[in-house]
């Protein structure tokens, strides 16, 4: 270390303590190191200027940042965690998306109950479950397939209403 | 303070440390720009940006050093906009008392090796000015700068000692 650089350390108060006693006794003795010291003290005390305290600048600094808000800075971690799980979403939505047009297209129900005018058609699109009562007509069972709106069960449709003829007189 | 901000969401912590530190902050932006108008404007700059980057704020070192630093790289962008490359003391200073040690009898003398030493000031390189003012002005150790600027302990102490050589040379 130079004499410059000691006296730079010294006045910066990061020099040992056995260090410190070396300089001040050369401080002491040695007047052109004084004089170095004197200078660079100089220095210090045209830089070292402090501002007194000012109340008013509170008051300014909550004006300028109304309005403002802080903005969220991400670890990396975090990062990740918020990206893997937008991916998986995005994942999950194009899966379903692509499920859902491989599906076969389903017909709108005409209605909870079909009409008995249509329950011919019914059992001729779908598959007769048990044949109705012969004396009232009544009790038709059928499962219709292109009606159903459920692409994995079948809808079971049970007739319970009149109108129904027996199929010998149809 | 910071942290209860940041943590928190928490203003009147964040006030409390506008409070606390402002003298320093704006020591350090003055310190650097010889100017109060100036200085109060890139002290302002300062909070602004602790305000909005508070998240960024990793805990690691004394908040103060952390606002210190924002202080200088304020006042750096503040000269750069300005385009000034030289700046006479003709203001009011805050200090106009140098100090015993370093006054010379002679008031006239006083402003010339003043004015000489801002000058010289303005055209260090940005890396040791910022050593200089965080050791002289915010009073930071080797190991806070050292740690603020990510640069090892050697170097702001090399970067200290060049920039107070060449303030010396404007003394001659």
């Amino acid at each position: 270390m130079t004499d410059k650089e000691l006296l730079s350390a010294y006045l910066d108060g990061e020099l040992p303590p056995e260090r410190v006693r070396e300089v001040e006794e050369r401080l002491a003795a040695d007047p052109r190191f004084r004089a170095e010291h004197l200078r660079l003290q100089q220095v210090a005390a045209i830089l070292g200027v402090e501002c007194e305290p000012d109340p008013g600048f509170l008051v300014r600094h909550r004006e300028r940042r109304e309005g403002l808000s802080p903005v969220r800075l991400w670890t990396w971690r975090q990062l990740g965690t918020r990206l893997s799980a937008a991916a998986a979403a995005l994942l999950v939505a194009a899966g379903l998306s692509v499920w859902q047009a491989e599906q076969p297209e389903a017909e709108p129900l005409a209605g909870a109950v079909p009409e008995a005018e249509e329950l011919d058609l019914l059992a001729f699109e779908g598959e007769i479950l048990s044949a109705p009562d012969p004396e009232t007509g009544f009790g038709a069972e059928f499962q219709t397939l292109a009606a159903s709106d459920s692409a994995t069960e079948p809808v079971l449709v049970i007739a319970l209403g009149g109108g129904f003829l027996p199929a010998g007189e149809r | 303070m910071l942290r209860r901000f940041r943590d928190q969401g928490d203003l009147r912590a964040f006030d409390e440390l506008v409070r606390r530190t402002e003298v320093r902050v704006r020591s350090v932006a003055l310190a650097i720009l010889r100017d109060h108008s100036d200085a109060e404007d890139a002290a302002q700059e300062t909070y602004l940006r602790a305000f909005r980057r508070a998240s960024g704020y990793r805990g690691e070192g004394p908040v103060g050093a952390w606002l210190c630093r924002i202080a200088v790289r304020a006042a750096h962008d503040a000269l750069r906009r300005a385009g000034r490359q030289r700046r006479l003391l003709e203001v009011a200073r805050p200090s106009e008392d140098p100090g015993e040690e370093a006054g010379s009898a002679d008031p006239e003398e006083d402003l010339h090796r003043r004015t000489e030493v801002e000058s010289a000031l303005r055209r260090l390189p940005g890396d040791e000015r910022e050593a200089l003012v965080l050791k002289e002005v915010a009073g930071m150790t080797y190991r806070e700068i050292s740690e603020s600027c990510g640069v090892p302990l050697g170097t702001v102490q090399s970067r200290i000692h060049r920039a107070r050589q060449r303030l010396a040379e404007a003394l001659r």
